[in-house]
């Protein structure tokens, strides 16, 4: 196990590293001047130069991307050009906001898809089982800001239930009532996803053995389900569910300008716009470390849930 | 099997027939956009502002008095080529590099291969908002991105059956006859690997189109006034509270598309790949 897991963590160090080089990369790839752009069309000669000179851009590359690290090393992720405040207190800010939105999406994934996964395969070839997987199809299908937008419509504007947008005080009972649509409408995707999944692994499993065998001693249906069948099938749900976390830190970047969560995703849409690539390259090197840790989080679960991969 | 078994399979697939038949009836709407549409999709009724669907104007009029009909039938056009465009720009690329990754080996398939590990280790949509950053907002920028969101799947995928495929006593008997490897690679390998190419193409056509409204949602797609589906229901979300029809019409427009292809890709892996049965975006 032990060899997994410094394995594992060599290819995080791989990864992040990579991602590092995109993220330096992302300004020296836009197509002309990248100081020209920055400081805007209007700029004159000075300025240009002054921008060029402040972001680094008159020394060699190599230097620029060791200055680059050693800034991220000390928490350093430059100044914003669009507000002139430090990036890394940006992402910090706004950093929770998205957490939390995915963290509650993929908790409402996960026991959608394991209600509607568990139910249509105890009703196999029923109504029920079409029915669910009729909604699935629909739910893969359907744009995440859209089924935000139609939630919107009608929980906020038509019934008045739920507000309409904003994040309200942090870690309060406003708060809540305002996560709760951004993150049914993200999560919703996500269990069309996993509903699928959930239903083929349990159709395969109550068809094994020992679920026969359960069921002849007379264990309670409820018991054999979700204690004998839904506990062997929950490796590859595992494993799923934290690649659809990753999807979802990034699909928060659409629904968070739907609702108007101040997260990252809604910092970097504006940055992009405002071409300030600082806060761009923050935003991009936090989502995607994020979904790196993700993945080795769920990796070593599925070791720890699987012993032929933590011995092999 | 044979072109003619596929076919017939294919015509007992309910999921495959009801995704071509949507399929087949976007691309007549799109390739008779100006003879199905009742009006010009930019041609403004002012005195029309945000009109609810009537027999004039069966889904409503825009903030613009545009009738939306009209736009969605033009949209058509926009979200196909999008998705073709991006699609092949992922299978240009993604497919050879795949083939001679999986073929060739070595230190050539390593580099190819952690290249790719790389793009995967974003997710998706972030992958194609990099591209975005770099190249600016705009239509044929967005088809880009999500053309090279596509690349590394492809490429993966391809690597995969190729790995497989030059175990196969056909590839050595190619091989003993003298045929070249990039001939062996062309008539050979890539034959082979077509059915999952063609099943996740359906599927990944599904995902393109679906970022692409999504970034044309944020503004960095097609701008106006451009009918763009994704870009129709960014601007109907201001009107949301009085005029309901601006935005729900072009999303439903998008899933139906979006469905379409989905249910080919279920349809086409049910019959030519059962093996397939990974969950691609």
């Amino acid at each position: 196990m032990l060899t997994y897991i410094v394995r594992r963590l060599f290819i995080l160090v791989v990864v992040v590293l990579a991602v590092t080089i995109i993220a330096f990369s992302m300004v020296h790839l836009i197509p002309g001047n990248p100081a020209q752009i920055m400081a805007g069309i209007n700029a004159s000669p000075e300025d240009v130069k002054m921008m060029s000179k402040k972001l680094g851009l008159n020394k060699p590359l190599y230097i620029q991307y060791i200055d680059y690290m050693n800034g991220l090393l000390h928490g350093d992720f430059g100044t914003s050009i669009r507000t002139g405040r430090s990036v890394a207190h940006q992402l910090l800010t706004r950093y929770p906001a998205t957490f939390e939105l995915a963290v509650v999406s993929i908790f409402i994934a996960l026991s959608v898809s394991i209600i509607g996964g568990v139910t249509a395969a105890t009703h196999h070839n029923t109504f029920i089982d079409n029915l669910t997987m009729l909604g699935a199809l629909f739910g893969v299908s359907m744009p995440s800001f859209w089924r935000g937008l139609m939630l919107m419509f009608l929980f906020s504007l038509l019934l008045g239930w739920l507000p309409v947008s904003g994040r309200g005080d942090p870690y309060t009972l406003e708060w809540l009532r305002h996560l709760i649509l951004p993150s049914v409408a993200l999560g919703v995707g996500s269990a069309a996803y996993l509903v699928r999944l959930v239903r083929s692994n349990m159709l395969e499993i109550l068809n094994e053995e020992y679920i026969k065998t359960a069921r002849s001693k007379g264990l309670r249906e409820t018991f054999v389900i979700y204690r004998h069948a839904l506990k062997n099938a929950f490796i590859p749900i595992v494993t799923m569910a934290g690649m659809q976390f990753g999807y979802l830190l990034g699909g928060t970047v659409v629904i968070e300008t739907v609702f108007a969560w101040p997260g990252l995703g809604r910092l970097m849409i504006n940055s992009i716009f405002a071409r300030d690539f600082p806060s761009i390259q923050g935003a991009v090197l936090m989502l995607a470390v994020s979904f790196a840790l993700v993945n080795l989080i769920v990796d070593l679960t599925y070791a720890f849930l699987d012993p032929r991969i933590r011995y092999s | 099997m044979s072109n003619l078994k596929i076919l017939k399979k294919l015509a007992t697939n309910n999921n495959a027939i009801f995704g071509l038949t949507v399929i087949f009836i976007t691309l007549i709407v799109a390739i008779f956009a100006p003879y199905i549409a009742p009006h010009g999709p930019n041609e403004q009724h002012l005195l029309d502002r945000l009109n609810p669907p009537s027999m004039k104007h069966p889904l409503g009029t825009d903030g613009h008095g545009r009738d939306l009909l009209s736009r969605i039938i033009f949209g058509s056009r926009i979200s196909l080529m999008i998705g073709l465009i991006s699609i092949g720009i992922g299978l240009g690329l993604g497919v050879p590099l795949g083939l001679t990754a999986g073929y060739f080996g070595g230190i050539y398939e390593e580099i190819v291969m952690r290249g790719i590990d790389i793009l995967m280790s974003f997710p998706g949509i972030l992958l194609a908002l990099v591209v975005v950053a770099i190249l600016g907002p705009g239509l044929f920028n967005v088809m880009v991105a999500i053309g090279v969101w596509s690349i590394p799947i492809f490429t993966r995928m391809v690597r995969g059956s190729t790995l497989s495929i030059k175990e196969e006593e056909f590839i050595e008997a190619a091989r003993s006859i003298g045929l070249g490897d990039f001939k062996i690679i062309l008539k050979q390998v890539l034959p082979n690997c077509l059915a999952p190419i063609l099943v996740l193409s359906s599927l990944r056509l599904a995902t393109a189109i679906l970022s692409a409204a999504a970034l044309s949602f944020l503004g960095l797609g097609a701008q106006p006034p451009t009918p763009d589906w994704g870009a129709m229901l960014s601007a109907g979300r201001e009107y949301l509270r009085v005029a309901w029809w601006f935005s729900t019409f072009p999303g439903l427009a998008i899933m139906f598309v979006v469905l379409g292809f989905n249910l080919l890709g279920d349809g086409l892996r049910d019959i030519l790949d059962p093996k397939m049965r990974g969950n691609i975006r």
